[in-house]
């Protein structure tokens, strides 16, 4: 997915999924930013 | 259902790096779940059938004692033999039992998951009787020694290259023989099975307790057959199979084939009441019902895994699972796979794969929503979810969440500890801790932002 879509940043609310999506996309080797819906609110 | 080696953990992750088994898997899924909707889409009154069919499983469980004995009653003054086994090795023994005093060598067996569930073939090898799966992907299954990986699809996960070369081994076709010669070999060999059979064993779709009567659903004859040509019938079922009238079947059957292959009937359904009577042509001589509990009555009685047994083994759930689709079905490790397999297999065993089935599930809900029964399996899946942490295994998890939970329920220790951890977690990451090294297989632990959120919030 990230690869066609170009996108800098993945929100989630869901800290379970944010945990293994992160996980999965790095071990992959695509550079891609997963955040906590909170971290966005927080301005980080 | 024998132990399974390696845990549904372990068996994924091994099938999921095989591309030819996810495109077997998609293909045949994926067809059978589009003509699911097209058949259901075309009879306006199928979700009317689905409520009506969720009252009829409800009420019938809830009284199962009384229409069971009717069922025994019915099928008795038929002429029939009703025998009931509490668990695997008493139904296998009662079958093998039966077998002996027919004085039967070789027995043919049509489709059937509870005689799997059982371990049938194997009591029965063991007693000198030779059975022949009668089913073509059951006899692949057979004569490959393997097991059933779909409920309706057995051979799902073989290629038809798979079964070109069992049968040039087994039957002497030609190596590159085309699908029609593979299925006219089988037909050959499974000919002489039915004619030489003493005894045709099969499952049972329904049981009508009104009459006594088993109902088989099936396309290719084979059923037919083993019922019709051999001396003794015996029919084996769980005794969820059972429904109160006759009538219920007009409800049933749509609901059971166009869920199950998209058809909107199967090319044979067959209602067999009893033995052969005065003046009918054909049908066994002897007919014997085999009635098997093995861990149902223990489902009956949780009222949170009740609704399992409403299950209709259609295989809908199957089909639009996306980890059966990844996974196959030989990782759930049990005769039922997919999403009800990974509720009726802890549910009927007491326990059995508990750790990790519960959690071969996104809880996506798609299960539920293709259900003809409407069967909530998410809910069930969360409720063993539940059971799971109480075991020896989770512990530690127990003690992780009780730390946090007192800790969350403090604040101000809480901002001393988020201080705490940021100086912290530089040393934190660099230690390689045993217990969490699997955790952290498939998960980045994400880093903390320097400032708290409560701290931004507030400004």
């Amino acid at each position: 997915m990230s690869q066609y879509a170009h996108p800098e940043v993945l929100v989630s609310t869901d800290l379970g999924c944010l945990l293994h999506l992160a996980g999965g996309l790095n071990r992959q080797g695509v550079r891609l930013r997963c955040l906590h819906l909170a971290e966005v609110l927080g301005g980080s | 259902m024998s132990p399974s080696a390696v845990g549904f953990r372990e068996a994924s992750a091994r099938a999921v790096l095989d591309p030819a088994l996810r495109e077997a898997i998609r293909r045949v899924t994926d067809n059978l779940a589009v003509r699911r909707v097209q058949v259901t889409a075309e009879l306006p009154h199928f979700d009317v059938l689905r409520d009506r069919a969720k009252r009829i499983k409800e009420h019938t469980l809830a009284n199962l004692d009384r229409y069971l004995e009717q069922l025994e009653a019915a099928v008795r003054a038929r002429g029939g033999h009703v025998h009931w086994a509490r668990d695997a090795e008493e139904a296998a023994a009662c079958v093998v039992r039966i077998c002996r005093e027919a004085g039967a060598r070789r027995v043919a067996k049509s489709k059937s998951m509870v005689t799997e569930e059982v371990e049938l073939n194997r009591a029965l090898r063991e007693a000198g009787i030779e059975p022949v799966e009668t089913d073509l992907g059951e006899f692949v299954v057979q004569i490959s020694g393997d097991r059933p990986s779909h409920l309706i699809a057995p051979i799902i996960h073989k290629r038809r290259e798979d079964v070109a070369e069992l049968f040039r081994r087994h039957l002497g076709t030609p190596a590159d023989a085309p699908v029609p010669v593979l299925t006219a070999a089988a037909r050959a060999h499974l000919r002489q099975a039915f004619l030489q059979a003493d005894v045709g064993i099969t499952g049972a779709n329904f049981l009508v307790a009104e009459t006594g009567t088993v109902v088989l659903v099936e396309n290719e004859g084979n059923a037919r057959m083993v019922t019709s040509l051999p001396r003794v019938h015996v029919a084996v079922a769980g005794i969820e199979k059972v429904l109160p009238r006759l009538a219920d079947l007009a409800v049933f059957l749509p609901l059971l084939v166009r869920s199950a292959t998209g058809q909107r009937l199967s090319a044979y359904v067959s209602l067999l009441t009893g033995p052969r009577g005065p003046g009918e042509r054909d049908g066994p001589d002897v007919f014997h019902l085999v009635l098997v509990d093995n861990g149902r009555s223990r489902v009956l009685a949780d009222p949170e895994l009740r609704e399992a047994l409403e299950c209709v083994r259609c295989s809908a759930c199957l089909n639009v699972c996306p980890v059966y689709e990844r996974a196959g079905g030989h990782a759930y490790g049990s005769v039922y796979s997919g999403p009800i397999g990974a509720v009726l297999t802890p549910a009927l065993t007491g326990g059995r794969g508990l750790v990790d089935l519960p959690f071969a599930s996104s809880l996506c809900g798609a299960c539920r929503d293709v259900c003809p029964l409407r069967i909530d399996i998410p809910r069930m899946l969360v409720a063993l979810r539940a059971r799971a942490g109480q075991t020896a295994e989770a512990r530690w998890e127990r003690r992780a969440a009780r730390v946090a939970a007192w800790l969350l329920c403090r604040p101000r220790l809480y901002r001393w500890a988020s201080v705490a951890a940021r100086v912290l977690e530089p040393v934190v990451r660099r230690v390689p801790v045993g217990a969490l090294r699997r955790w952290a297989r498939g998960r980045d632990l994400p880093r903390l932002s320097p400032t708290p959120f409560h701290r931004a919030a507030r400004r």
